[in-house]
Parts: C-alpha cells; structure tokens; sequence
C-alpha cells in the first residue's frame, strides 16, 4: 500500500511538472489578470508574471491582456488578445534530444513562437496547430 | 575571444525560427514550416507568408508586405493601453483632404475614423481617436510631441481627461505631403 501510494505520488509529480513561466505581459485592466488557466478541473486566474505553466495547460488571454511564455528549452510564445493556447506535448531532454518533442495547439487568436532547443534538436517533432491547419519545421 | 562569442551568439540566434500568425494566415522568419490545411501541404520560407481558410488548402506562399502581420502585432503588442489622439487637418481643397484621407487609410487607419467637414469652399479632416503608434511613420514630428505629452501625463488613460487633438496646419500638409499639395491645392 505504501509502495502503491509513493508511485501515484512520483507519477503526479512527474505530470505536474512545471515546464516554464509566464514573463511578460499586458494585463487586463477590467479582468485585473493576464489569463485564465485551466489545469485540469481547476481553472487559475494568472494575476502575477512568473507564473509556471505546467503540461496540459490551456491558457486563455482576455479582451485586452497579452503574455509571452518562456519555456525549459527557450521556446518563446507570445499570445495575442483573445487568445487559446494547449500545451499538448511537451518532452525536453537537455542532454538527449533525440526524444525531444513539442505540441501547441492555438485554438483562438494570433501567435508568435520563437524556437528553441527542442527544435533544434528535433525539428519534426515540432508541431503547431490552429484551427484550420497544422504547421510543421523543416529540418 | 569577443569576435568568437559574439559569432557564436549570432549562429545561435540564425538558428531560432519564428512562427507569426493566426488562424488565417501564418509567416516564419530565420527558418521554414510545412502548413498543412485540407489535406494539401504548403512550404513556407523565412519571410514569406501563406493564407488559410477553412477546409482549403493554404494559398501560395508569397513574399511578405509590411502591412500583412499588422494586425497580429498590433495584437501582440505588450505595451500598455493605445494612448490615442485625434487630428485635425486646417481646411484644404476638398480634392488634396480626399488624397490625403486615401492616403492615411492605406497606412493602416481604419476609414470610418476619418470625417470631411466642409468650411467654406475648403475642406477640413478629421481622424478620431486613433492610437499614437499609428502616426508614428507618417507625422514622426507629432509622434515625439505626444510620446512626451503622454510621459507628463500617465495617469491620463486612468482619469477621464479630453482625448489631446493635434491640429495638422497647413504647412505641415506641405511639408508631409508635398506631392499631393503641389498637385491638388
């Protein structure tokens, strides 16, 4: 039982991991918040930079609020007004990048991501999704 | 020992692609991206763009033109709140007032923010309440004045104080516009 508990703890951790911040930003000035995140059921007003963002998130901006979000490998992604990013996958190994592999899906607004390591790395397994397309590197 | 870090940082940074875009159209700087939309894949190269529609397939990539992303920038754009302004042209024949307002749309203002009124024989213009980085490029001499009114004045956008309108007198028109003015006034 014991054994069983410290596995379910080490597999949420291993979920939960954060795998970068929130560092810049407008925020809302109605909203008093740069965005909402929803983390499984729970959905987080994000009112401070600095914020982690962990994978699975789904981060919203508001009416008049932006944020740019620097992650573990240098990846910059800045979201626009109205705004839905999915972190849908996110793998970084600093010392083996072979498996390295990143997924975003935009499902609202504009965007603007600069690269970092993992695509680099491993550039075909660097994805991004809107709503009507999927984009992909080349290597 | 600089030289070869500062090459090294520029070979770092020629490395970095960067994706610009919504969900209709996408550009890639320092780098290329497959766009795939309708079952049919488009190459995009650094400092092209391509347009998307729902459920077909990416237009051809095209060079990019400066005002393609500026509605993504714009929305991007982390500076605090549009700082606006109004201006108002000194009456002018109504001919020069409709090439300058033509003028003034093609640099990005948006057409139902310019007004005509008549005085006299002349013709007056009007633009209201646009953002002050908007004239940045095409009056830079008003775009300074009012960056150090708007320093002076932070709380502006907090308190309810009068939008500042700038009176565009006619030797500035001159000035900014002088083609148009030898021409149609």
């Amino acid at each position: 039982m014991k054994s069983l508990l410290i596995l379910l703890l080490i597999l949420s951790n291993i979920h939960s991991t954060m795998i970068g911040s929130i560092e810049k930003g407008r925020i809302d000035k109605f909203e008093h918040a740069y965005a909402l995140v929803t983390r499984g059921d729970e959905i987080i007003p994000v009112s401070k930079l600095g914020f982690k963002i962990r994978k699975n998130d789904t981060i919203k901006t508001f009416r008049k609020s932006t944020i740019q979000i620097r992650l573990k490998d240098s990846t910059v992604i800045k979201i626009g007004k109205r705004s839905t990013l999915k972190i849908e996958k996110y793998l970084y190994n600093s010392k083996n990048g072979a498996n390295n592999a990143a997924g975003f899906k935009i499902e609202n607004g504009t965007f603007q991501i600069k690269t970092g390591k993992i695509a680099d790395s491993a550039p075909k397994n660097f994805k991004i999704k809107t709503k009507f397309s999927t984009i992909g590197l080349r290597g | 020992m600089i030289k070869i870090i500062c090459s090294f940082i520029f070979i770092v940074n020629l490395n970095a692609a960067m994706i610009t875009g919504g969900q209709d159209k996408l550009s890639i700087s320092g780098g290329s991206m497959d766009v795939s939309s309708g079952g049919v894949t488009q190459t995009v190269n650094s400092g092209q763009i391509t347009f998307i529609q729902e459920g077909s397939a990416p237009t051809k990539a095209r060079k990019l033109k400066p005002n393609d992303l500026k509605d993504i920038t714009d929305s991007l754009s982390m500076s605090n709140n549009a700082r606006p302004v109004n201006l108002k042209f000194s009456p002018v024949s109504h001919k020069l007032a409709k090439k300058i307002a033509r003028f003034l749309v093609k640099t990005g203002i948006k057409r139902e923010k310019i007004t005509f009124q008549q005085v006299d024989d002349k013709t007056s213009l009007y633009v209201k309440q646009i953002d002050i980085n908007s004239i940045k490029k095409i009056y830079p001499i008003y775009y300074k004045a009012l960056r150090k009114y708007y320093v002076k004045n932070k709380n502006h956008l907090k308190s309810k104080s009068k939008t500042p309108t700038v009176l565009v007198k006619v030797n500035m028109i001159k000035r900014y516009h002088r083609t148009l003015y030898k021409k149609y006034h």
